[in-house]
């Protein structure tokens, strides 16, 4: 995969995490700390319609890092990214450097 | 029991208070200080699912299990500190259900005239339906939120789609229209000029096409387009001088795509696309773009190579097949037009010819043999040496059609045959004799110099397609100023739907050329043919014109 292919999947990630972030403030004051919140999957894939659940603890640390994003197993783009974490329902991956 | 109106006053307020503290709607006990239930009301007994006896010198975790410790701790708190514990919320079934159910307490002190603490009192209610109802609240909004944040990312996925979707639809129409471009034209210069510059409008900021064209393989650019029209003179100079490096420095090329211009038997050149900006870069689909672009122009060029190769042995053989020059006929003007129609790399049928005899005689043929293309141009050599070497043997021209007729069926490589008009000329001051034999071709006019017009009245079969052809020797005597025309069929055959019209325009256009030099005769005739077809004839054109020339 080129880098001008790379640099727009990530663009894209990047902005299914604002809707993800805004989604997580508004929940935020009626969520348990262990509850799962739905949120959208962060891949680049134009036909995913899927979300991932995380608890507010554990969306927190994956948003602890820029290059961290959370999609449904199987969503992985390994062309740009590699996988860091595993838990039920999602994967944790995160952007290869140029 | 005595009527309330008839109680004293002490007890008809104490009677009051236990009315008030039966009949309450929320739940209300009374603890001592060992935490033993002394009084409870019956809203609190029936939360607890338990008549009120039951509760009566039992504490609440002896009946309640650890909801009724929970209350034990907050009561204890009462009692030690002397002050009230509000709005304790409380979750369970206190009547031992599997019900989820919430309640709020309220603790206080019971407290005698001499202040000292002497129990607990509380205040239970029951929230369950409020509960419930702000946890339905909650999921839904929950719910929605989430809801929001699918439809978002669908819509985002959805704009995504649609961008990739519009830049594959930009570069099919791209594709397109170079292919269109380079289907439409040999000149690929141009061409891929043209393609350069839609390359650049799509995906680049520059775009050089260069071929290897000399021995040692150095490129010259054939196509250059920038965005940018003054770097576009720039880079068009920078590809074509020796000073290139600086030049492109000065460009500001950061990123280079260069593709290979390559035909299945041969390398031809590149493509080469570059980006000015450092954060830009090609993306996949722009390099399959580019690959499909060199690919396409690598076959279009080769095309037009083949082509123009292909034209050039065209015309050089088709200038074999006619003379190089007309002979100086004595007293006779000759001269001759030939006009091919259609693809300028086929070699036409159409022939003419002019030489001298043995015997002073001169020999003037016309012909016309079926289709185009090398096996045509065979049989055009074919005929025209043959005639010329059995005009050698034989005056007659019919005989010499004869001749040719046998060499034509000889010759079992062709099925194809031949129209021929074959005269043999004795030219003197003033006047030439003229023998003539016809084989399936249009009759040769006559234009005397008083301005009449007669068709030669001679017929003969179509020469090479019968082994017992009918050719006959017609003779005619011109005069001084008469004209014989002779001319393929091109000249007549318009194609209008009016079969007789090419023939009576032909005769129209020859009778109003009385006394004019022969070439201007031919000139007239051959704009009359042409202007008919809109400019191109749709068949070849031969003309060949003798006039006999005044006495001195």
């Amino acid at each position: 995969m080129d880098a001008s292919t790379a640099a727009r999947l990530t663009a894209n990630e990047h902005r299914f995490r604002a809707v993800n972030e805004r989604l997580e403030g508004d929940v935020r004051a009626v969520t348990a700390e262990d509850e799962r919140i739905g949120f959208v999957c962060e891949c680049s894939l134009t036909s995913c319609r899927q979300s991932v659940s995380l608890t507010p603890v554990e969306y927190r640390e994956l948003r602890s890092s820029e290059d961290r994003f959370a999609v449904v197993p199987g969503h992985e783009l390994l062309e740009i990214e590699r996988i860091v974490g595993r838990a039920a329902g999602y994967v944790v991956v995160e952007k290869l450097a140029d | 029991m005595p009527a309330f109106g008839e109680l004293s006053a002490a007890d008809r307020e104490l009677a009051l208070l236990e009315a008030v503290f039966t009949h309450a709607p929320v739940g209300l006990a009374y603890w001592d200080g060992a935490l033993r239930y002394r009084r409870i009301n019956e809203a609190l007994a029936a939360i607890n699912g338990r008549p009120v006896e039951e509760h009566l010198g039992r504490t609440p975790s002896e009946l309640l299990g650890s909801l009724g410790a929970e209350a034990e701790r907050h009561m204890g708190a009462v009692l030690e500190s002397g002050r009230p514990v509000l709005d304790r919320s409380v979750r369970g079934d206190p009547a031992g259900g599997a019900v989820d159910r919430h309640f709020v307490a309220s603790y206080y002190p019971v407290v005698e005239a001499g202040g000292a603490v002497i129990g607990v009192a509380a205040a239970v209610t029951e929230v369950t339906a409020q509960q419930t109802a702000e946890a339905e609240r909650v999921d839904l909004l929950k719910s929605a939120l989430a809801a929001r944040a699918l439809a978002e990312a669908a819509q985002i996925r959805s704009e995504l789609a649609q961008d990739d979707a519009e830049a594959a639809r930009a570069r099919t129409e791209l594709l397109v229209e170079a292919e269109a471009r380079m289907s439409a034209s040999m000149d690929y210069a141009t061409t891929l000029e043209a393609v350069a510059r839609a390359v650049v409008a799509a995906v680049a900021d520059w775009c050089v096409i260069a071929l290897a064209e000399t021995p040692r393989g150095e490129f010259r650019s054939v196509a250059v387009a920038h965005v940018d029209p003054v770097r576009q003179a720039q880079l068009r100079a920078a590809t074509d001088d020796s000073e290139q490096r600086a030049m492109l420095e000065a460009l500001g090329l950061e990123h280079a795509l260069v593709v290979p211009l390559r035909t299945a038997d041969r390398e031809m050149g590149s493509l080469t696309l570059s980006l000015s900006d450092a954060h830009r870069r090609f993306a996949a689909e722009a390099v399959g773009l580019a690959e499909t672009i060199a690919s396409r122009a690598a076959l279009h060029i080769r095309n037009a190579q083949l082509y123009t190769e292909r034209s050039h042995i065209a015309h050089t053989l088709q200038a074999s097949l006619l003379p190089h020059a007309l002979p100086d006929v004595p007293h006779v003007e000759v001269a001759a037009r030939y006009q091919a129609a259609g693809d300028q790399n086929e070699v036409g049928g159409d022939f003419y010819d002019v030489y001298p005899g043995e015997d002073g005689s001169w020999w003037a043929l016309i012909g016309d043999v079926t289709g185009k293309g090398p096996e045509a141009a065979a049989l055009t050599s074919l005929a025209r040496h043959t005639l010329r070497s059995s005009a050698a043997h034989d005056t007659s021209p019919a005989a010499n059609l004869r001749m040719l007729n046998r060499a034509m069926l000889a010759d079992t490589r062709s099925t194809r045959f031949a129209t021929v008009v074959c005269a043999r000329i004795l030219p003197a001051e003033g006047r030439a004799r003229v023998t003539l034999a016809v084989g399936g071709h249009p009759p040769p006019l006559v234009l005397h110099a008083d301005g009449r017009l007669e068709a030669v009245d001679v017929r003969g079969t179509l020469v090479g397609a019968l082994p017992a052809p009918s050719f006959a020797d017609v003779e005619v005597e011109l005069e001084a100023g008469d004209l014989l025309l002779l001319y393929t069929d091109g000249v007549i055959e318009l194609r209008t739907p009016d079969p007789g019209y090419g023939e009576r325009r032909l005769r129209e256009t020859v009778a109003d050329q009385a006394g004019r030099p022969v070439e201007e005769v031919l000139e007239a005739v051959l704009a009359s043919a042409v202007d008919v077809r809109g400019r191109r004839p749709r068949d070849d054109i031969a003309l060949l014109g003798l006039r006999v020339c005044p006495a001195a």
